[in-house]
């Protein structure tokens, strides 16, 4: 469902992503761990689209994102640290409004649906976006990919600055996506998270994917000990 | 389907400003207010004209018995017809005269000037709904618009919106389609309100193509607001947050809208100074000069001697003085266009430089079409003025013939018959068909469609620019 064969990008000379492969079907969450820098939102800009690899190809559902980006959009429901909304909407309107940019003219029932399925309290789907909680917002975004019924889920760090129950409520959303078959593609720096709903963990570094451990084989101590070895090379090689 | 998406987002958002709401209501008054003020002053100024040209009239044809001399140096205006579209933009009304004194011997400047009697106030501007249109309507073009990309690019939904499908190029034309959607509505309703004002209440002297005035000038302030509408929108594209896109528009606004018309005003007329009314009177005296002793007068005596066979003037079958009077005209007429046409040069040399500063701004030329299709500006009253020269002309030729036919040697002794005077025909002002003027704005009409083009292809590209750099934040 998402493909990387050979990608890279460079700018001014500068390496963000090199030499990618990985492959991800649908039903599975991967998540990508890796330093600020490592590369991880390039990756996600060369999956939707927003940029040009300099080398190899990024692929959603067998299509070439760089050849038709905005059909392969039409199958991605993106998701940043921060839900971008439109503060004079009300909760219920943003999602009417990007469910029909995404071409999904949907009743109001079945948005009500989608709003009630990603956890948003029905007293609050007709306030203003402006009063809703950094969380409630990461709701509407899910939401938005529910009412779409993305089959690729990008997520860009959507847990930062959650606390800890709205970060479980999220975790527990998209993992309910994944039994809708759905394929994520998580960046994040939690690695507790990570563990917790990833099926498979990438680590980056420098713009190079340097290990991929499936989650169930590893503890939150394994994995986090892991994760700082690569760090420490790279602290290293930077050093050298 | 995501174009109208958008578009109609944006009219929900831009619905949802109470403060733009209260803008809007605050202008769409401004409006009302400056058109009632309009329409009450154009009225005033057509009933004042009418009764001051009956007045006239009356005077004029209860002359009584006397020479027909006299009473071509008696009272007899020539009164310019007041447009009712003048309501909307008065244009030169108030600082050009209104009334041309037909006297013999002289081709008098118009006088009346409204601007002369309005006293210490009238350094305020007069608040006409051309002048809201043009002024405060971009205003709040800017202030519907400003955040339209840089709102979303401050707030991220940019990136979000482009990640559900939308191309750069859909984003543009929903933005686009939202802002001349709530721009048209606006238009439509001001477009109401004048038509209404105008047709209903307006009191001005018949403008034949009324209906064609209005229409362009319908279609003249669409364009116009596009302008503002595709600046904005592209000055806003330009930002990354509201603040930097206010402010940046506000200066934009004040530059154009503000200095930039003011500022080709100013040099046009240093470039081209007009006379002050000392030298023309100056002058004027100096045009006409004394015809007695001139060449042309000793040439007309030996040509009235030849044409009638005599040697003594007394001999003639007419009267010699009052042929003399109607050659004096014959000799002074050229003179007169020479000189006002020379006038008339300096006046369209300062036009020629503003056609061209306009190029700076678009409100430098929507001010010209405006007034010009209200029938205010320049190019109507130098009309009216060359149509009450053509008049005089006409009726001081009437006196003079009734004196040279009759006269029978009394010459200014001469009286004409109390019946004689509702003879001579009272100038009918007409106003003249916008068709005449038509190659006098294809120049201002040009300059404002290079304003659009140029625009709406300046806000394409920093739209896209915009979509571009959000895409890879």
């Amino acid at each position: 469902m998402i493909e990387a064969r050979n990608l890279s990008k460079s700018f001014n000379a500068h390496w963000a992503v090199r030499n990618l492969s990985v492959e991800i079907p649908a039903g599975e969450i991967f998540c990508f761990l890796g330093a600020n820098g490592a590369g991880k939102t390039t990756l996600i800009n060369l999956f939707l689209g927003f940029l040009e690899p300099t080398e190899g190809t990024a692929l959603i559902d067998g299509t070439d994102v760089s050849v038709d980006p905005v059909t392969v959009r039409e199958n991605v429901a993106y998701i940043p640290e921060k839900v971008a909304l439109y503060p004079d909407l009300t909760g219920y309107e943003n999602l009417e409004f990007f469910a029909k940019l995404a071409g999904r003219d949907m009743p109001e029932s079945e948005l009500l649906n989608c709003m009630e399925r990603a956890g948003l309290p029905r007293e609050a789907v007709h306030d203003s976006t402006s009063s809703y909680s950094k969380g409630m917002q990461q709701k509407v975004g899910i939401a938005c990919a529910i009412a779409r019924s993305a089959k690729v889920l990008l997520l860009d760090e959507p847990l930062s600055g959650l606390d800890p129950k709205a970060a479980n409520e999220f975790c527990a959303l998209i993992t309910e996506q994944r039994g809708q078959g759905v394929a994520t593609l998580m960046a994040t720096h939690d690695l507790f998270r990570a563990r917790e709903v990833g099926d498979r963990i990438g680590i980056m570094k420098s713009g190079r994917l340097v290990d991929v451990i499936r989650a169930e084989s590893v503890t939150g101590q394994q994995l986090e000990t892991l994760y700082l070895d690569h760090m420490h090379d790279s602290i290293e090689e930077e050093a050298a | 389907m995501s174009a109208s998406v958008i578009a109609r987002k944006e009219a929900l958002v831009a619905g949802r400003d109470r403060r733009l709401r209260g803008i809007y209501i605050a202008l769409l008054l401004a409006v009302i207010a400056a058109l009632s003020v309009g329409v009450v002053r154009t009225n005033t100024f057509e009933m004042e004209r009418t009764a001051a040209a009956q007045a006239d009239r009356a005077n004029f044809d209860a002359q009584g018995s006397i020479n027909p001399h006299s009473a071509a140096h008696y009272s007899k205006y020539a009164f310019m017809p007041i447009p009712s579209l003048s309501g909307f933009d008065p244009g030169v009304i108030d600082y050009a005269g209104m009334a041309v004194w037909m006297e013999g011997h002289i081709q008098n400047p118009a006088t009346f000037r409204r601007a002369e009697g309005a006293g210490d106030l009238a350094r305020f501007v007069i608040l006409s709904p051309a002048w809201v249109l043009q002024y405060l309507i971009p205003l709040l073009v800017v202030l519907l618009l400003f955040a339209s990309y840089a709102g979303e690019r401050q707030d991220g939904t940019l990136r979000q919106v482009m990640s559900y499908g939308a191309s750069p190029s859909v984003l543009f034309i929903g933005k686009l389609r939202g802002a001349l959607s709530a721009l048209l509505k606006l238009l439509i309703l001001l477009g109401g309100f004048v038509a209404i004002a105008i047709l209903a209440f307006g009191e001005g002297a018949p403008q034949e193509d009324l209906g064609i005035r209005l229409a362009g000038l319908f279609v003249t302030y669409a364009v116009y607001l596009f302008i503002y509408a595709m600046l904005t929108i592209g000055l806003s594209a330009l930002c990354s947050s509201r603040r930097a896109a206010a402010i940046a528009l506000i200066s934009v606004w004040s530059v154009v809208t503000v200095l930039a018309p003011r500022l080709g005003g100013d040099i046009a007329v240093m470039r081209t100074p007009q006379p002050d009314a000392f030298d023309t009177t100056f002058a004027l005296n100096a045009v006409r000069g004394d015809f007695g002793t001139s060449d042309y007068a000793d040439r007309h005596r030996e040509e009235f001697l030849e044409t009638y066979g005599v040697t003594d003037v007394n001999d003639a079958p007419v009267d010699f003085a009052a042929h003399r009077l109607q050659a004096s005209e014959d000799h002074a007429n050229p003179l007169w266009d020479d000189f006002y046409g020379g006038l008339r040069d300096g006046y369209a040399s300062q036009e020629n430089t503003l056609k061209v500063l306009s190029v700076l701004s678009p409100t430098s030329a929507i001010m010209a079409l405006s007034s010009g299709l209200a029938g205010t500006d320049r190019f109507h009253h130098t009309q009216f003025v060359q149509e009450a020269e053509a008049h005089r002309r006409v009726i001081i030729r009437q006196m003079n013939e009734d004196m040279i036919y009759n006269a029978n040697g009394q010459s200014f002794l001469y009286q004409s018959d109390a019946s004689f005077w509702p003879q001579i025909p009272a100038y009918e002002g007409r106003l003249p068909s916008i068709g005449t003027f038509v190659s006098n704005y294809l120049v201002h009409a040009g300059i404002l469609l290079f304003w659009a083009v140029a625009s709406f292809l300046f806000a394409r590209w920093a739209a896209n620019r915009a979509a571009r750099l959000e895409a890879v934040k």
